[in-house]
Order: C-alpha cells, then structure tokens, then sequence
C-alpha cells in the first residue's frame, strides 16, 4: 500500500483516507454496531424487531406502493417527452426542455409546499377559486396517496426524462439509417432498433426514480403524514424523534436492503447500455416531422408541464407574499413583504436558520470541493489499493437514504460534544455531498493528461509545485461548478438536518418544516421563497460560468 | 560530465516484465536512439532515466551522480535530475502562455526576471518562435507546439535531453524538418541526447548508435550502418529496413568473407555474419539488388510477377523458381509483370538465426 520512493503521495492518501473513515467508515460501522448490539452485548435485537414490529409490514407496502405508482406515471410522462424533445420538430422544444427540468432545481419539499398552496383542502389556491366561484368545502385534497404519488411523479419523472433523452440523442442515425435502408418503415425501425437500443436507459431512469422515491422524506412528511400514509423514511424520523433509535435502526436497515441491491442493478443496467450509445461522434438525430400535428403535441406537451412545473413554485410564490394564508387571494391588498421582511429581519428563530444554513452551506461546499478533489486526484492517479477504498467512501453516503444517512451519524457521535451541535451537521453535509465534489472534479483531472504533470516535475517542480501550477487551474472551472452544485442542496437542506440539527439551532430546512408543523404557514411560506430565490440566482450564475468557461475554451 | 549509464535495468509492471536487464552507456555528446516497435520498453526505459517511473532492480548514473538504485533505497525525484524531457504529446500547458511555458524551469529555480527574459528570448530563437511569447498554446500548429516542448526543456541547458517519440504527431513533411532541425541543434548545444522511436528512418537519420529494443531487452546496440549493414538477427533485419531471406544450399565463411551457394548453384560472395552462430540466414536488402534485361556472371534469372510504380522507385517481385524476391529499383526502365529479367545482387550478409 505505501510507495517506498513518494513520501507526499503516502502521506497525501493516508490523512484523507483518515478523515473519510471518520466520517463515513465509522458511522456506518456504528450503525451496523448499534443494530446488533444492546448495552454492548450481541442480540440482534434490531433484527427481532424487523421480524416482530407489527406496523413494519404495512409501511414497506406503503413504501412498494408508493414507488410503483410513481414509476409508472414517471415512464409514462418522461419517455413520450423525451422522444417528443430529441426526435421531433415540437416547436418551442428549449422551452419545454427548461420546462421539463424546473422541478428538478427546488428541493423537493419545496415543491411539496407548492403543492400544498395550491391544493389544501383550506388554504389551496384552487379550492378557494372554488369557494369564491360559490362551491361548497373543496374540490381537490393534496393529502392522500394520489396527491402524494402526483407530487413526487412530477419531481422523479426528470430522471427517466434526462436519462432517455441523452440516450436517444447520443443514439447513432446511421443506425436507424441501416434499417431504413433494409426496408423497416419508420414504426418498425422504432420497435426493431431505437427502442432496444434506449430500453437500457428507460430502465435506469425508471429505477432511479424508484429509488428516489423509496429515500425521500421531505414530500412524504409534508403530504403523506397529514393524511397517515406512513412510508419508511417519515417512520424513522418519528422514531428518531422519540428517540427509539433501535426501531429506527431496523426500519433503516429494511429501506437499504430494498434501495441498495436497486442501485447496484441501475448501475449494471446503466453500464450495459453503454456499448451502444456512445459513438464520440456528434450527429444530429433524424428528426420526425409531425406536420400539423406538432401544435396539437405541443399543447398536450404544456398541459402536463405547466401544472407540473410552473404552478406550485408560483402558488408558492404568491402564498408567501400574503399578509396570512386566509387573506383575501382576489384582494391586491392581502400582499405584502411583511412576512419575508420578518423571517429576515425580525424573527429571532427564522434570522437564526438562514445565518446557519448559509455558514453551513459555505464552508461544506468549500470543504468538499477541496476534499474532492484530493480523493478525485488519489483515484485518477496514485497507485496505492488504498484508493478503491477511498473512493467507495466518498460515494456510498450519497446512496444512502438521507434519513439513514443521518441516523449513522447519531450512532458515531452521540457520545461526543459535537453532537447535537451544528458541526455534526457540517460533518455530515461533507460526507453526504463528497460524491458531489468528487463526480464532478474526478472527470477534469482525468482529462488532464498525466504528461502536463510530468512535464512539469522535469522542469523541476516538486508534487506540491506541481499540483498548484498545472491541476489547479487546469480544474478551477471544475472546482467553481463542484462548489455551486454543493452550495444549492446544503443551503436547503432539509433530510439530514431535520434530524442533526440542534433546536436553538436550526437550518432552514429544519425551521421551515417545523413552521409548517406549528401551523405556522405565513412566515414557512417567506423562509421557503427566500430559499426559492437563492436557489434560481446559483442556477442562473452556474449557467453564466459554464458558458463563460465554454466561451474560454473554445 | 553527462555521461549517462543504465546498468541492469528492470522494471515490471504487476506481471509484465517491460523492461528486462537492460544495460548501455551513453557518452558525453553522443545522440543515442532507443529503436523499437511498440511495448518493446524503450519509453518505460527513458522514464527510468527522467525518474518518472520507479525501477525494481539497476542503477542509473547521470554523470557521476548515481540517481536510481533500488537496492540502496536511492531515488532521486524527477525534479532534482535536471533533466531535459520532451514528451509525446508535447505536454505544453494550455493555460500558459509561450512564454510562460518556457520561462517555468527558470521560475522554479528562482532566476532573476531579466535573465529569464533574456534566456526564454535566446531559446525561443534557437527553435524558431520568436515573436510567439504571448500565444496560448491552442493558437500554435503542431509543430510550433513541439518547438514549445523543445524549448522549454532546453531553457535550462540540461547536459541530457530525453526525447520521447516527439515527432510521431507530426506530419510526414514537417517530421523530416525537425529531424533536421533537433539534429543539428544537439550538435551546436554538444548535449547528450536519448531519443526514443518506432520510426527506423528516423532513427537512422539522427543518431550516432541505435539500440535496437524488443521484448524488454536490447538486441543490438551500434551505429546506424552497424545495425542496417550486419543486423544481428532476423527481427533487427526485419524492423531495420526491408529485407528478402534468400534460401541457400551451404555457406562457407572464410577470411571475412561468406561464399554462399544458392538453391540454383550460382555462388556470391557476401559479408560475414556480425556473431558465430549454427544457423544463418542470408539477408538481401531489395535496394540492394540491381535488375537487369541481359544475363551477367553471378546474376540470378527470374520472371517478373508484379510491378508497382512508386514514384521514385518501381517495384518489383521476381519469381527466381525457388522463391520469389522483391527489389526496388532505381533505374527508369519499367519491367512489365512477365518478362524475363536477371538480378544482379550488390550486397548480402549472413544473419544468425537467433
């Protein structure tokens, strides 16, 4: 494992795999610890408890359930508007690109919150168009299974959509070409050659969102809860919250063994899928013409996307501007900055959440992009065995539910100062968000080519000399896109620190989900807008950078 | 001063033996050729001597100075070799301008800004890229990007300068230039050179020896005529320029000469093989063999098979009845395939077998 000759690299990997064991190896450890033992002795008692709860089988139900459902109406939204954006002339197909990924940018309890202005049975928007129209009670209830299953299928399908739409772009024409030329008609060419060609990333979109929906907690606990449709992840935050940490062990332990074999066969079918789609030329795809068609398409197109996308971030939107939920939404004089102008200026607790989440979210992008890019560099070109398990450290949190994650993280430090302290929140953002850092550098030090380096030690640099003046800049434009795309998720960040964070304490996350328990909704509504803005003003400035980086390379 | 010696050099990568007991000194001055096809070690071995690859077992001296001795626990970092290296790609950083890419040796061992400046100036003019000092590399061709690499591996006048295939990216008529050119720029500097190739031609071209690689070992060391002229076995005849292994019925080596019977009786007189050896083949090089339209003493008859026009060569193969020979030839006269010709053989040599 230690080179002889190369003091620096062996010192290099040693301290980070030091660091990575302490805040990945162990808590995991502990975690499998904590579940097999009980005052120290073996009992498997975590386990009896998987075998003997008697509420347990109805929340895996709940949770299949749940998952399928938002699988199916995720293929069945995601396919047809990937093919209708990479192989037909849809006017306006940017738009819609833009469109189709919006829910994708807001965490997802965000749009939980936008769903839920929209459609509570009292404060929904909808509902009270309905009442002012001179209806009765409510027309549309957001809690319940179909509205839970609705909420999430518009925020997973994207992955089914990215997935298949890169494939079918990356899909050669000449292939499809071939067929044609044999004598297929377009619809054979489609079932003979396209569609087996795409299946292998239709299937790993499909499970992705399978697995995204069984680890997600912050839409289930704002929507499902409300209405008892428990699922797992919502079950171990209560039991964390009423500190059973052995049943929330066993119910961690069901979820993995549900999500983690999922990845492990998304990640094999995703590789399988390879062979075909690359071909490292850049053509244009044949494109179908939809003739007059293509106006009817784009308007069935938007009828999904507009309610999906659009409308619960300005319902959201709207909402918080409202001087309280009740006002008048038809009287201009109900709006007002009050609420954002409290949450920011006057509440002690809300002021408290946004200077944490945003020192949280500073120094864990910071943290991570520089940690991510040592790992990142250890992986792509130290030869030591020790780099296999570094990088499996630095990526398996990030497959880890957030929930369980979180739990880990008790289990490892409960019995230390810093628990119930804001840096277990900083230690576990850095461990959970690495992979963010690591995918995203991993790929520029590998287009480094190792000469640029050798060269540079030629000359007469030392390793330090030359990591500074060669894969520094080469990778700074890597290193501003790892720290913006660790900056959005920490800032509202919710799964980890609703559970870690200490009460005096809060994150935003954490502030906005215990307003919404309290009944709060006025100052939730501001803290979550506030979260909204900042949110789209990194989106924005990632795709300034990333032009301004194109622009400068080429 | 830069002698350099590489003395039982191993080096193995898991299994893979790439560079197996690998000896030979270069002289002060010299320009020595690594030659060999591809995974034949030569670059493992250069990046031995530039201390970018770790030896398992060898000593390497750079002038007096024993730089790399795995037994002893000695490995001198890349960065205290003061070595000159070009690599394959070039290796110019691409986010340095000419200048800076030039001016980092001298950066690093802390000269003074006006000597940089004169010395990058000096430098960039000895390659021919004055007035270049601003580009950033993506602006430069291929072949200013290599004079780059040149240059910066010059600016701090190392007495060994390793040259690891630069050419092989270039095209066919900008490579002769800079064979040339890297050339006669090592004889006016007097540095010693190691030039890593694949390429025969230009080995040949530029350097005072060739080592001849295959398999992780060096099968024949000497000058360009050594290795062309008396190669020591089938595989050095073979990658050191086109060869036809005649067959003969028996050879007599006498007083430095090799008197060979051919399959047809007639008997020529050849050089002697470079080693003793039991078997010899006997190698004549195409160029070697005159064709002729009338009988001579000691000619070969044979029948034209096929004729190719290459410009300033045609070439033919020639069904001798026993064999078929390929020659090239020179003259303006065109034999079409069918007619009956002589060869006249101007130069062969015995080769051990082995």
């Amino acid at each position: 494992m230690f080179s002889k000759t190369d003091v620096f690299e062996n010192v290099l990997w040693f301290v980070t795999l030091v660091i990575l064991v302490a805040i990945v190896g162990y808590p995991l450890a502990m975690l499998l610890y904590g579940a097999l033992t009980s005052d120290g002795k073996l009992t498997f008692r975590a386990f009896e408890k998987v075998v003997t709860d008697p509420h347990l089988p109805r929340y895996v139900i709940n949770t299949l359930k749940l998952a399928t459902v938002v699988t199916l109406m995720s293929l069945a939204i995601g396919v047809p508007l990937a093919w209708l954006v990479t192989r037909t002339d849809l006017p306006w197909r940017n738009v819609v690109r833009i469109l189709a990924t919006v829910p994708f940018v807001v965490p997802p309890y965000l749009l939980a919150m936008g769903w839920i202005s929209l459609a509570d049975p009292s404060i929904g928007i909808v509902n009270r168009i309905y009442r002012a129209l001179g209806g009765e009670g409510y027309i549309v209830n957001i809690y319940g299974f179909w509205g839970l299953a609705l909420v999430m299928a518009f925020r997973f399908y994207v992955y089914v959509f990215l997935l298949t739409s890169a494939a079918l772009e990356r899909l050669d024409p000449s292939l499809e070409e071939a067929a044609r030329i044999c004598g297929a008609s377009m619809a054979r060419v489609a079932r003979d050659v396209t569609l087996p060609l795409v299946a292998p990333s239709i299937v790993a979109g499909a499970l992705l969102t399978f697995v995204a929906t069984c680890e997600n907690f912050g839409i289930p606990a704002l929507i499902g809860d409300p209405a008892y449709y428990f699922v797992l992840t919502t079950r171990i935050y209560a039991a964390i919250d009423m500190f059973d940490l052995e049943t929330a062990a066993a119910y961690s332990f069901v979820l993995l063994a549900i999500s983690i074999p999922l990845l492990f066969v998304q990640r094999w079918v995703s590789k399988k899928g390879r062979y075909v789609t690359i071909t490292g030329r850049a053509t244009r795809p044949s494109v179908i013409k939809l003739g007059r068609s293509r106006y009817l398409a784009l308007v069935l197109t938007l009828i999904i996307l507009i309610p999906s996308s659009i409308s619960p971030i300005v319902s959201l939107v709207l909402t918080s501007f409202l001087r309280t939920v009740s006002s008048n939404i038809f009287d201009p004089s109900s709006y007002t900055l009050e609420n954002v102008y409290e949450v920011l200026f006057v509440n002690p607790d809300t002021q408290r959440a946004v200077i944490d989440s945003l020192m949280l979210a500073l120094s864990s992008a910071t943290v991570v992009t520089l940690l991510g890019m040592v790992v990142a560099y250890i992986v792509a070109r130290f030869r030591t065995k020790a780099r296999f398990v570094i990088d499996w450290l630095a990526s398996a949190p990030f497959a880890l539910p957030g929930t369980v994650f979180a739990l880990a993280m008790i289990f490892a430090f409960i019995w230390t100062p810093i628990y119930n302290t804001l840096t277990l929140v900083f230690l576990a953002y850095v461990a959970r968000y690495l992979a963010y850092g690591v995918r995203t550098l991993s790929g520029a030090v590998l287009q480094i080519d190792p000469s640029l380096e050798e060269a540079a030690r030629v000359c007469g640099a030392s390793r330090i000399r030359t990591l500074k003046d060669v894969v520094v800049p080469l990778t700074k434009p890597a290193m501003v896109a790892s720290w913006i795309l660790v900056f959005m998720p920490t800032l509202s960040e919710l799964t980890v620190s609703v559970v870690l964070a200490p009460p005096n304490y809060p994150t935003i996350g954490k502030a906005v989900y215990d307003l919404m328990e309290e009944g709060a909704f006025e100052w939730a509504y501001a803290l979550s807008f506030l979260v909204v803005v900042i949110v789209l003003v990194c989106q924005a400035l990632a795709r300034l950078i990333a032009r301004k980086v194109g622009a400068e390379l080429g | 001063m830069a002698r350099v010696r590489v003395l039982n050099l191993v080096k193995r990568f898991g299994n893979v033996v790439a560079v197996n007991n690998v000896s030979f000194e270069v002289e002060d001055g010299e320009f020595l050729t690594l030659l060999g096809p591809s995974g034949c070690g030569k670059t493992t071995t250069l990046r031995c001597i530039a201390g970018l690859e770790v030896p398992d077992e060898g000593e390497i001296y750079v002038g007096d100075k024993l730089v790399s001795a795995p037994r002893k626990g000695i490995h001198v970092p890349p960065e205290k070799r003061g070595i000159g290296m070009v690599f394959q790609n070039y290796a110019v950083w691409p986010h340095m301008t000419v200048f800076d890419n030039v001016a980092y040796p001298l950066k690093l061992r802390k000269v003074p800004r006006d000597e940089i400046r004169r010395r990058v100036k000096k430098v960039l003019e000895l390659v021919k890229l004055e007035g270049l000092e601003n580009r950033y590399p993506y602006q430069l061709s291929g072949g200013q990007q290599q004079r780059v690499a040149l240059a910066r591996a010059l600016v701090m006048e190392p007495e060994v300068l390793l040259l690891d295939e630069p050419l092989s990216n270039l095209d066919a008529k900008l490579r002769e230039e800079m064979r040339i050119e890297i050339r006669e720029l090592q004889r006016k500097l007097g540095i010693t050179v190691i030039y890593v190739t694949h390429d025969q031609l230009e080995a040949m071209a530029m350097s005072d020896r060739i080592a001849v690689m295959n398999n992780g070992r060096i099968v024949q060391i000497g000058t360009p005529y050594e290795i062309y002229r008396r190669p020591i076995n089938a595989f050095v005849a073979n990658f050191v320029g086109r060869a036809n292994f005649v067959k003969y019925r028996n050879a007599r080596i006498d007083r430095g000469k090799a008197l060979v019977e051919l399959e047809n009786g007639i008997v020529i007189e050849c050089s002697p093989p470079p080693k003793e050896s039991t078997d010899y083949l006997l190698l004549v090089r195409p160029s070697d063999v005159e064709i002729l339209d009338k009988p001579r003493d000691g000619a070969i008859p044979g029948t034209v098979t096929r004729t190719m026009f290459l410009g300033n060569i045609v070439e033919y193969t020639v069904d001798v009845g026993w064999q078929e020979i390929r020659v090239e030839s020179r003259s303006g006269k065109t034999y079409l395939p069918g007619t009956r010709v002589y060869l006249g053989i101007e130069y062969c040599v015995l080769v051990p077998k082995e």
